[in-house]
């Protein structure tokens, strides 16, 4: 060993550092020998690409021939392993004491350990930068030893045996069959060559094959047969360990394969849907169904499934590409086909449209009368497209109230010019229906090989589910939009924005400006150029789309709430000359119907509020409405100032109804002056805060007997309110998390109050403050009322 | 009228709740409760529980019991009072009258009598329409005895600071259904 010791101070400190070689050297005959010709392919592809270490390779190579030649002779043969204890920290130094079993493959794996001890001394440089790559060397260094043994000799076979560039050996290794080692490799390169990107999708053994749905039944209950509600989630994650692990080393994230239909499951048993059960039994099962989905959703949308603005510049800029190339080409088949996939591209980027959906596309002239496929181009002037617009399920009977023709489809321009892509398409296509006659396999292809392409010289991750989710998601957190607005543009389905969409109408014209502002939005952050020259980027010809509804079916306008505040104020007036039994009722459906429009409250009882519920000064109050025992869904409200003096203004007059009821109705003088007298600080009721009186008794003011006080101008359900709130908020520019915080829509990991939500109160009541006050009081009219003034 | 003198008062501590109204002066219970839509009016709830317990000392609540209940026949204003501001269990000092020595008759009188002669002599404006109301209801077999002046319907209304068409006759025709203020 002390000839070790001497030896070694012939080699270059600085090549001992290159191999991460231990002190004293083990093996140092055999490996030194090796590392001679490894280094000659170092300086090989030193020659091909500007290298760190390209300046000292002649020093280090004469070196390494000194010493080998010297210690040639004293190389030993042991019984053990020699480089035991040395595999964690000197990984390189031990791979290269590992060679092939098959002769004839020595070189290939020459010019990967070339390949890997060039990435591994730029990691090193990185990790003097503070970046981390342990695991990732380790799985390479593994990956460099393990190949030398039989089994892996074909891998080994496939690999370059010629000297190449760093690239050029990443996309042989990604055309290898798809092992985690050979992933884990792949990876360490990238990270050195600092793209730290993952490789292309695997498309062998696609996400959709795998069996991920396992549904489980929610219910716990032993009367399954009987259920009310019959919810089903899809169990997750989708994918087994292994699967989940690979993907991960492979440098994605297991998130980016989940497919969104594959989220959850819901579905309500028609056939006697109350069971047997009363109202709030029902209810309080179906809220615990609710509760298990929710719970079964929790992995909402990662940012990593949306995609980065360089990837939107880059899917942007690929078609605009394709397009050009195909308008420049001479290959007439060539240009057809870049012009095709340009075109199919188009659709699922700026529509958001998905694959299988896209390529059932077809094309008219002229606007069609009855549009009925997902995806319709229109070859007007200007050009547009017609996409079928998401609608919500309804299971109730809304067809007895006044229901808003509903559009089943939304004419959509982008207002940067990208039709003229499927226009130019449409046209050289012979204007035929089907604007993508081929096989599905053949547009697969098309669009993979693009994709890879484009991830190979950019370092994107795009995948065909990542292209067509762009837009939507850009919708859905545009200034001014909402996800139920990115739903009803794109026609897709989201878990968040399911419920809302119940409570959201809007008209075409707004659909379509948003659509047009989050395009040249999209358009300006990725610098798309879609031409040169005399091209435009902006569509010439203005787009005036049909005025349409799109969305839920019922939305009251501004009028008939107007009308509906002036009848029942009027029936306030006339119940003055009554009586005050009839005063009451009249104030107290008043007081309701103004809560109601004030504050987003739930039809489904009592909309009053407890003294320990509402804050006078500041106009806070919370409200738990429809909600499941935890009180998960209770919201803090702000109440504008009229509706807080109507309030004050009923309780005053129920002063007034004790004094009458003290001496003329027994019973409603003992329950009203147990509430107000008695059982005052109790959180529980003795009565409803709102109720009408009939004969001697109190009688709660139900939905129904609320719904049965509308006049016939305004021929809407109890809960319209909440419609008409949603949707006029959203369209006179309110922000969607502030809207959805006053309305009660939030699902796990959404809460705008819990103890880490960023929500401000003061923000959140002057942002609603104005826009309140304009709608509820300036245009339809409601005012507080006192009768006995 | 029954001889006062003869009459025996006894005062009991009773639950503002289980003192009621009978049903022979409901007609007097209406005129109370219903809240006259103009004129100066100070409400029951407006009170304080000192202003109600000084009430109740000043202007007593008179009742008889019977069959275990008690019910008020005078300071029917009161009890209106201590029924809006008091707790539904509060004890309310109560003057008892023998039921046996007066006649149901003489108890309607009673009661009559005790709301004509607080609102003749409360120093407030009246309202026209619950003076209607009054007139009628007391006839005058009982003004003959508290106050023959007010026996015609001119006098009845000058006293009151109103025209005898205004008490009796505006209200007939803006409400002709109402017969209780029919002309005598």
């Amino acid at each position: 060993m002390s000839g070790l010791k001497m030896m070694d101070q012939t080699l270059p400190p600085s090549l001992l550092k290159y191999v991460e070689a231990p002190e004293p050297l083990v093996e140092a005959g055999h490996i030194i020998n090796r590392l001679a010709t490894v280094l000659s392919v170092v300086e090989q592809i030193s020659s091909l690409e500007h290298l760190h270490e390209g300046s000292q390779l002649n020093t280090w190579s004469a070196a390494c021939l000194a010493f080998a030649a010297d210690y040639q002779a004293q190389a030993q043969n042991y019984i053990f392993d020699p480089l035991r204890g040395l595999y964690e920290d000197h990984q390189p130094y031990v791979s290269l004491w590992h060679e092939p079993s098959d002769p004839k493959n020595k070189t290939k794996h020459n010019h990967l350990l070339g390949q890997l001890l060039i990435a591994n001394s730029a990691c090193r440089r990185l990790e003097a930068e503070g970046e981390h790559f342990e695991s990732s060397r380790k799985a390479a260094f593994t990956f460099a030893r393990s190949i030398c043994k039989k089994d892996y000799s074909s891998t080994l076979e496939a690999l370059p045996g010629k000297a190449c560039s760093t690239e050029e050996y990443l996309s042989h290794l990604a055309g290898l069959s798809d092992t985690p080692r050979t992933a884990s490799f792949a990876v360490f390169i990238r990270y050195a060559l600092g793209l730290r990107k993952g490789i292309t999708r695997d498309t062998s053994d696609n996400h959709h094959k795998h069996p991920a749905k396992e549904p489980i039944s929610l219910s716990n209950e032993p009367d399954i047969d009987q259920n009310p509600v019959t919810s089903r989630s899809i169990k997750m994650p989708i994918h087994n360990p292994a699967k989940e692990k690979e993907i991960e080393k492979s440098g994605l994230s297991s998130q980016e394969f989940t497919h969104q239909k594959e989220h959850s499951e819901t579905s309500y048993s028609e056939e006697e849907p109350m069971g047997g059960r009363s109202s709030t039994e029902h209810l309080q099962r179906a809220k615990s169904s609710q509760k298990q989905v929710a719970m079964s959703n929790q992995q909402l949308q990662s940012r990593w499934s949306v995609l980065s603005s360089f990837e939107a510049s880059c899917i942007a800029s690929g078609i605009a590409y394709a397009y050009r190339k195909s308008k420049a080409c001479s290959d007439v088949d060539l240009s057809h086909q870049l012009l095709e996939l340009a075109s199919l591209l188009t659709i699922m980027f700026w529509y958001s449209v998905p694959f299988d959906e896209a390529i059932n596309a077809i094309g008219h002239e002229t606007m069609p009368q009855k549009p009925r496929e997902r995806v319709e181009f229109v070859l007007d002037s200007p050009s547009f497209v017609l996409i079928k617009t998401a609608r919500p399920e309804y299971k109730s009977q809304y067809r007895k109230y006044k229901c808003l023709d509903i559009a089943s489809h939304v004419s959509l321009n982008s207002g940067v010019a990208i039709e003229q892509i499927i226009a130019e398409h449409f046209k050289r296509a012979g204007k035929r229906r089907k604007l993508f006659n081929q096989s599905i396999e053949y547009y697969v292809r098309l669009l993979e090989n693009f994709i890879s392409e484009t991830n190979q010289s950019y370092g994107c991750r795009l995948t065909m589910g990542r292209i067509a989710n762009c837009v939507f998601e850009s919708i859905a957190t545009a200034p001014g939009s909402d996800i139920t607005y990115a739903m009803l543009i794109t026609g897709r389905t989201s878990y968040l924005g399911a419920n809302p969409l119940f409570y959201t109408a809007t008209n075409s014209w707004m659909l379509n400006s948003i659509y047009q502002n989050t395009c040249k939005s999209i358009a300006k952050s990725a610098r798309m150029e879609l031409a040169g020259g005399k091209r435009r980027q902006t569509s010439p010809v203005k787009f005036n789309p049909p005025y349409q509804m799109h969305g839920a079916r019922i939305r009251p306008t501004c009028s008939e709430v107007a009308s509906l505040q002036w009848h029942l104020s009027g029936k306030i007036e006339d119940a003055k000359s009554l009586g005050p039994i009839e005063v009451h009722n009249a104030m107290a459906i008043y007081t309701s119907a103004f809560i109601n429009f004030a504050t987003g409250y739930r039809a489904v009882g009592d909309a009053s509020f407890h003294s320990n519920e509402i804050d006078y000064d500041t106009g806070f109050a919370v409200i738990s409405d429809k909600d499941s025992v935890d009180e998960y869904h209770s919201r803090l409200v702000w109440i504008m100032d009229e509706c807080i003096k109507q309030i004050q203004s009923y309780q005053a007059q129920l002063k007034a109804i004790l004094e009458y009821a003290s001496l003329k109705l027994p019973n409603v003088y003992k329950a009203l002056s147990n509430e107000l007298h008695g059982s005052i600080k109790d959180k529980a009721r003795s009565i409803p805060g709102l109720f009408l009186i009939e004969g001697d008794k109190i009688v709660p003011l139900t939905p129904s007997a609320y719904e049965s006080h509308f006049p016939s101008s305004y021929p809407f359900p109890a809960n319209a309110h909440r419609h008409f709130l949603r949707s006029n908020l959203l369209e006179m520019g309110g922000p969607s998390d502030v809207v959805d915080a006053f309305m009660g829509h939030w699902e796990n990991g959404q809460e705008p109050w819990a103890s880490f939500s960023t929500l401000g109160a003061i923000d959140y009541r002057d942002i609603i403050k104005p826009m309140l006050t304009k709608l509820i009081v300036s245009r339809c009219g409601w005012n507080a009322i006192d009768p006995y003034e | 009228m029954a001889e006062l003198s003869e009459i025996s008062i006894d005062v009991v501590q009773w639950r503002v709740e289980d003192v009621h109204i009978p049903p022979s002066v409901n007609a007097l219970a209406d005129l109370v409760a219903s809240k006259p839509p103009s004129s100066p009016y100070i409400s029951p709830s407006d009170l304080t529980c000192f202003a109600v317990r000084l009430l109740l000392l000043t202007q007593p609540i008179i009742s008889y019991e019977h069959a275990g209940k008690c019910y008020c026949i005078c300071g029917i204003r009161t009890l209106q009072a201590a029924k809006t501001c008091l707790k539904p269990d509060d004890l309310v000092p109560v003057h008892m009258i023998e039921k046996s020595s007066i006649s149901d008759e003489q108890l309607i009188q009673l009661a009559q009598s005790d709301l004509y002669l607080k609102s003749f002599f409360s120093m407030f404006a009246r309202d026209p329409d619950v003076l209607a109301q009054m007139y009628n209801i007391i006839g005058k077999d009982i003004l003959k005895h508290i106050a023959p002046g007010h026996q015609t319907k001119s006098k009845f209304a000058q006293d009151a600071d109103y025209s005898r068409q205004r008490v009796f006759y505006e209200r007939i025709k803006n409400d002709g259904s109402d017969s209780s203020t029919q002309p005598a």
